[in-house]
C-alpha cells in the first residue's frame, strides 16, 4: 500500500480535474469532503485518483484535524482477558450546555487490536496511541503505533531490551511535523547502577522506521519507571519519581529534568495523571486519605515555578472513590473521571458531578465474546481527536 | 413617513428579469459590491440563467433581514428558516443543486453554498459505495484493478 500511496502522492494529475462531467468547481468538491464523516471520506478514497490524493493531502488532513478539535471525543480501551484482545470504543464528550445531572450517550466500535502481546497504551497524541508488548521472546519488546480513526497499525522494528524494562512514548513536533517514539529501556528500578539506554524512531511513511539510540547527556539515572505521560507544544513530558520529571523535546531530542513541588506526587504515584493544562503541563493527584484533588501546573518551565489547587470533591461518590481523574477537558474548566462503562465530569465552578452512562460497547466483536463476564480493564483517555493522517 | 425602499432589477444570462429590494442584493457579496460600485437601476448577470437566478433571488428574499419602523429587526425565526431551507433543498434535484452551487460561488452568497454543499455531502454519505458516488457525481475512475484493489483491501474496514 505504501508503494500506492506514495506514486499517487508523487503525482496529483490535476489533468483530472476535467474529468469530473459535474459542474461542481474542484475546490468546492474540497469543500463538500470535508463536511462527509470520517468513515464516509475513508471509503471514498477509492472513488478516484484524485479524491485520493485530495484526502491524503496535507491541507485537508491538516484542516479536518482542526475541526476534530473542536469535537473532542473520549476513547476507551478494555482489554478483553480470555482472546487476549484490546478493543477500542470511543464517544463524544459531554458537551457543557448539557444540564442533566444524568444521562448516556453511545458509543462507537473503532477497532480490534488483536495481536495478543499488545496490552497497554503508553502514551497518545493527536489520535496516535502508542502500544508496548511483551513479545514471547524475552529479549525483544514490541511497539505499535495505533491510529483508531483510520485503523492504520505501525509496527515498529522490535526493541532488543534484553530482559530490561521497556517504556514507549508517543510525542509530536508541530515545527517539523514530526511523530516520534522515544523508548527508555532500563533494568528494573530497584537496582542501583541502573543504565539507561534512549532510543527514538521517527514515524514517516517515506522513510525506513529504524530505532537511533541518543545519548544520555545528563548522565543522570533514575531509579523509577515511567509515569504518566503528556505530549505539549513538542514537549513530552513524563514523571520519574523523587519530586522529578523529565522533558524531552521532541525535536531536538535533548532530555532534561523538571524539579517538582516536594509535597507534590505527580512524578511517583499511579493514581495522578499528566495532563495538558490550558498549554502548561499539569498533574492531577488524588489523595487517598481525603477526598481531595490537587491541581499542580508548572506555571514557569525555565524558573520551575508551580501553582497548586486543591479541590474537595462535592460528596462521596461510590462511583468515584479511589477512581484517578484521567484529564481535563472544556479548556480545564471539568475534570473527567472513567469508573466502568460511564464517564463523570467535575465542573470546577459549579463544583457539580455529571455522570454520563456509556452504552454500546457490548457491540461488535465483543458481544460474541461475552462482554460484562471476562472483561478486564476498561481504560478512557479524554480529548481523543480523530486524524485522518496516514504514518 | 416609511422609506420608499429602493428597487433593483437582476437580468440573468437568458435575459430574464427580477425586480427585488436592494436589501435582497446585499446577500451577496459580489452584487452588493456591484450596486456600490455601479448605481444603474438594472444589473445583468451573464453567468446565471433565469431557472438558477429565481432560485438565488427566492433564497434570498428569504433570507434577507427585514428592518421594520421602530428600528427593530427581524428575520424569520431560526427553525422556520430551517425547516424552510430544508423544503427548499429537498425539492430540487442534484443539477440544479450543482448549478447553485456554481451561482452562489460566482455571487458570494456563503450560506446559501454552505447549504448546498451540505446536500451534496449528504448525497454522498448516503452513497453505499465508490460506483456508487462515480455514477451520481460522474466521475471517471482513473484507477487501474489492481491499484482500485489495493485501495479497497486498505479501507475494507470502512465499507461495513
Amino acid at each position: 500500500m505504501e508503494d500506492l500511496q506514495l506514486s499517487l502522492l508523487r503525482q496529483p494529475d490535476l489533468d483530472h480535474v476535467g474529468n469530473c462531467t459535474t459542474t461542481i468547481p474542484f475546490d468546492l468538491i474540497i469543500e463538500i469532503l470535508s463536511l462527509l464523516p470520517t468513515k464516509s471520506l475513508l471509503r471514498f478514497q477509492s472513488v478516484s485518483k484524485l479524491w485520493f490524493c485530495t484526502i491524503r493531502s496535507k491541507s485537508f488532513v491538516d484542516s479536518f484535524l482542526t475541526r476534530s478539535m473542536t469535537r473532542p471525543r473520549i476513547l476507551f480501551t478494555s482489554y478483553h482477558k480470555e482472546s487476549q484482545k484490546s478493543f477500542i470504543f470511543s464517544a463524544p464528550e459531554y458537551e457543557n450546555n448539557d444540564d442533566d445531572k444524568y444521562s448516556s450517550v453511545m458509543a462507537r466500535y473503532d477497532m480490534t487490536i488483536s495481536d495478543p502481546d499488545y496490552y497497554m497504551i503508553y502514551g497518545s497524541v493527536n489520535g496516535f496511541y502508542c502500544f508496548v508488548g511483551v513479545s514471547s521472546n524475552p529479549l525483544c519488546n514490541l511497539i505499535t503505533v495505533y491510529n483508531p480513526t483510520t485503523r492504520q497499525i505501525l509496527k515498529l522494528p522490535d526493541v532488543m531490551s534484553n530482559g530490561r524494562h521497556v517504556d514507549a512514548l508517543l510525542g509530536y513536533d508541530p515545527v517539523e511535523d514530526q511523530y516520534k517514539v522515544l523508548c527508555v529501556v532500563m533494568f528494573e528500578p530497584e537496582r542501583q547502577d541502573n543504565q539507561h539506554d534512549y532510543f527514538v524512531c521517527t514515524l514517516s511513511s517515506s522513510q525506513k522506521q529504524e530505532w537511533r539510540k541518543i545519548d544520555n547527556p545528563i548522565g543522570d539515572s533514575y531509579n523509577s519507571t515511567v509515569f504518566g505521560h503528556t505530549c505539549i507544544d513538542g514537549s513530552l513530558y513524563y514523571g520519574v519519581g523523587e519530586s522529578r520529571m523529565v522533558r524531552f523535546d521532541v525535536r531536538s531530542e535533548k532530555i532534561e529534568f523538571i524539579k517538582i513541588p516536594k509535597t507534590s506526587h505527580i512524578s511517583t504515584l499511579y493514581h495522578s495523571a499528566l495532563i495538558n493544562y490550558k498549554g502548561k503541563l499539569g498533574g492531577l493527584e488524588r489523595s487517598y486519605t481525603e477526598n481531595l484533588i490537587t491541581l499542580w501546573v508548572l506555571e514557569d518551565a525555565e524558573k520551575q515555578e508551580w501553582s497548586s489547587m486543591t479541590c474537595d470533591l462535592p460528596y462521596q461518590d461510590a462511583t468515584l472513590a479511589s477512581v484517578v481523574p484521567q484529564g481535563l477537558i472544556h479548556g480545564g474548566d471539568s475534570m473527567v473521571f472513567c469508573p466502568p462503562f460511564c464517564v463523570c465530569y467535575y465542573d470546577f465552578e459549579k463544583k457539580s458531578i455529571r455522570t454520563v452512562e456509556i452504552r454500546g460497547i457490548e457491540d461488535g466483536d465483543l458481544r460474541l465474546l461475552g462482554f460484562g463476564k471476562l472483561i478486564g480493564e476498561t481504560l478512557c483517555h479524554p480529548s481523543h481527536i480523530e486524524n485522518i493522517r496516514f504514518l | 413617513m416609511e422609506n420608499e425602499k429602493k428597487m433593483i432589477t437582476l437580468k440573468s444570462s437568458d435575459d430574464v428579469t427580477f425586480e427585488v429590494e436592494e436589501a435582497v442584493v446585499l446577500e451577496s457579496q459580489f452584487l452588493s459590491h456591484l450596486v456600490q460600485d455601479c448605481p444603474a437601476p438594472e444589473h445583468k448577470i451573464k453567468e446565471v440563467t433565469g431557472k438558477i437566478l429565481s432560485k438565488v433571488v427566492e433564497y434570498c428574499e428569504k433570507h434577507v433581514v427585514v428592518v421594520v419602523d421602530g428600528g427593530d429587526s427581524s428575520s424569520s425565526s431560526g427553525d422556520d428558516l430551517k425547516k424552510w431551507d430544508d423544503k427548499f433543498i429537498k425539492e430540487m434535484d442534484l443539477s440544479t443543486v450543482y448549478d447553485l452551487i456554481a451561482a452562489a460561488n460566482y455571487l458570494n452568497i456563503q450560506a446559501l453554498l454552505d447549504l448546498m454543499c451540505q446536500r451534496v455531502a449528504d448525497v454522498i454519505t448516503a452513497c453505499k459505495d465508490h460506483k456508487e458516488i462515480r455514477e451520481t457525481l460522474g466521475i471517471v475512475s482513473d484507477y487501474t484493478a489492481e491499484e482500485e484493489a489495493e485501495v479497497l483491501k486498505e479501507n475494507e474496514w470502512a465499507f461495513d
